[in-house]
């Protein structure tokens, strides 16, 4: 299993089961190595149902936004599923407000994006 | 004069084009921000907008050259935020930005920026250059009740 600073990685069934770490996802270098970790899961450990749980995240940039929809558009060429849950009200008005509550499915809690693969 | 008229914080900010010294002054803004009474709403919004504009003055305008400093005027009361925030880059045209909602620029990293500064701000404003950006979110503060209004 790679070691990841950013990311901690459970595998439910044939569900890759993401938890961001950080608090804020601000730092340039911290996103670069964010979209790095998460990018591996797809193209290096080849999961294509993957499910980010953003408990753990207060705040993020538009750079972090942006890693995001890269994320999404590698799993969907693979004819992948991305999932999201556990967005805090304030950042889920960041993917309102963007149109990204179009693309991605995003769920209340973890159980019940689980429920929807 | 009415009592939030009067308690206005101003600072004025030279700081060289590295994030870090962007998020240092940040937290000193949101810090007095809360000192002063602004909701956790309010503060997530003007918080993301600072980050925004200030990471674009960095990156964008001042091409992350060291050299190159950001000036910020920050005006803060009970009701009212102002930061102003300029870089020492060529500046750009805010309307010539794409839509970054729309599907064809999704994936494109530019736009994403003002466009979430729009939205969370009561006014954003470019000066013709487009090197310098002005924010300002106002709030309506609760009337004072009898035996305060006197």
């Amino acid at each position: 299993m790679s070691e990841y600073r950013h990311i901690s990685v459970n595998i439910v069934d044939d569900i890759c089961v993401v938890r961001l770490l950080d608090n804020r996802i601000v730092d340039d270098i911290n996103i670069y190595e964010l979209g790095t970790e998460l990018f591996s899961l797809v193209e290096q450990a080849g999961y294509n149902k993957v499910l980010l749980n953003f408990s753990s995240v207060g705040f993020l940039s538009s750079a972090a936004l942006g890693k995001l929809i890269m994320m999404y558009k590698k799993i969907a060429v693979r004819s992948g599923v991305l999932k999201l849950s556990n967005i805090a009200a304030d950042i889920r008005e960041l993917f309102t407000i963007m149109n990204l509550d179009k693309i991605f499915s995003i769920y209340q809690e973890e159980a019940d994006a689980l429920a929807a693969f | 004069m009415t009592e939030p008229e009067r308690r206005l914080w101003t600072k004025d900010y030279c700081i060289p084009s590295k994030t870090e010294a962007g998020h240092a002054l940040m937290d000193g803004i949101l810090q007095q921000l809360e000192e002063y009474g602004w909701e956790q709403k309010d503060v997530f919004a003007i918080h993301l907008s600072i980050e925004e504009a200030i990471v674009n003055a960095i990156r964008h305008g001042n091409q992350s050259n060291n050299r190159l400093a950001v000036q910020v005027h920050v005006e803060i009361s009970p009701a009212r935020f102002l930061i102003s925030i300029a870089d020492e880059g060529e500046g750009f045209n805010p309307d010539a930005i794409p839509d970054p909602t729309l599907e064809d620029f999704l994936d494109r990293p530019c736009g994403r920026g003002v466009k979430l500064m729009r939205s969370f701000m009561t006014t954003v404003s470019f000066n013709k250059r487009g090197n310098q950006v002005t924010l300002v979110k106002t709030r309506v503060l609760p009337s004072p009740g009898p035996s305060e209004a006197k």
